[in-house]
């Protein structure tokens, strides 16, 4: 699962935008600049592993729309992603620049 | 320490249908006892011994009032729901106290009745049967899909660990 979430730079990037504040899908999706189809895949594998935890708002009536939040394992994961981050920008010189840009560039 | 009041169905609509081997209120138990492996305090209120003198909905009460800090609705298809529907009819007239008291409620739906689509919680299930869980859905709720036995389990451990 860890190794999924790695592989997937939008999985990612959602993650990171939860760290600020909760938020929908469609706040996702435009802030990130991502089609529905790529905010609908990452958040259905998000919520599966619970690292984002799914809250539907408050209605009486309409359409019940869906709020995320970090869940307990995303926090932790982020915490070791930043750390990894961090580490990894002290080895630029033998990993080589853009790589270790494209990691940095991720960002809320 | 999560104290977890688990409520859904008891039993299947028809033994020949149905789609666990065990019946849900043993599914209940089981989740109840992964809970319970990871510190929280769960339980069922068909536990819980009727007292003398109290009808159903002052046990609902009783237990609601005594501790809780999450309510679980665990929700498979082809169960029987009346008994569950008047516990969410319950759990909506009551929508101020589960508020005041910082009450989370877990949905643990199977795919066939609910899903989230993009970024819409929408109630698979038809006619009255979608009526009830959509009214407590309005209350703000966490819907948590599965769809296998294993997934459920699965997704119970991991909110064993999300709880506090």
């Amino acid at each position: 699962m860890i190794l999924d979430l790695l592989g997937h730079k939008d999985y990612l990037r959602i993650l990171l935008a939860l760290e600020e504040a909760p938020l929908r899908f469609t706040e996702i999706q435009k802030s990130l600049e991502l089609n529905p189809a790529q905010v609908d895949r990452a958040l259905a594998f998000l919520r599966k592993g619970l690292w984002v935890v799914p809250r539907t708002l408050p209605a009486e009536s309409g359409p019940l729309r869906v709020e995320y939040r970090l869940g307990k394992r995303g926090t932790a994961f982020l915490a070791s992603f930043e750390r990894f981050r961090a580490d990894i920008a002290l080895q630029e010189r033998e990993l080589g620049r853009a790589e270790v840009q494209e990691l940095q560039s991720l960002s809320r | 320490m999560a104290v977890v009041f688990l409520l859904g169905p008891g039993m299947w609509v028809a033994a020949a249908a149905a789609p666990a081997e065990l019946s849900p209120m043993a599914v209940r138990r089981r989740l109840a006892a992964i809970l319970a492996a990871s510190g929280h305090r769960a339980f069922l209120m068909e536990d819980d011994p009727d007292r003398v003198d109290e009808d159903l909905i002052e046990k609902f009460d009783r237990l609601l009032r005594g501790g809780v800090t999450d309510v679980l609705l665990y929700w498979p298809p082809l169960a029987k729901m009346q008994t569950t529907y008047d516990e969410l009819i319950l759990l909506c007239d009551r929508k101020a106290l589960l508020a005041g008291l910082g009450i989370d409620i877990w949905v643990l739906h199977h795919t066939k009745v609910a899903a989230i689509t993009a970024g819409t919680f929408r109630i698979l299930e038809k006619g009255g049967r979608s009526r009830y869980l959509t009214a407590v859905a309005g209350l703000g709720v966490h819907p948590l899909e599965w769809e296998t036995e294993a997934d459920l389990e699965e997704r119970m451990r991991l909110l064993a660990a999300e709880l506090d």
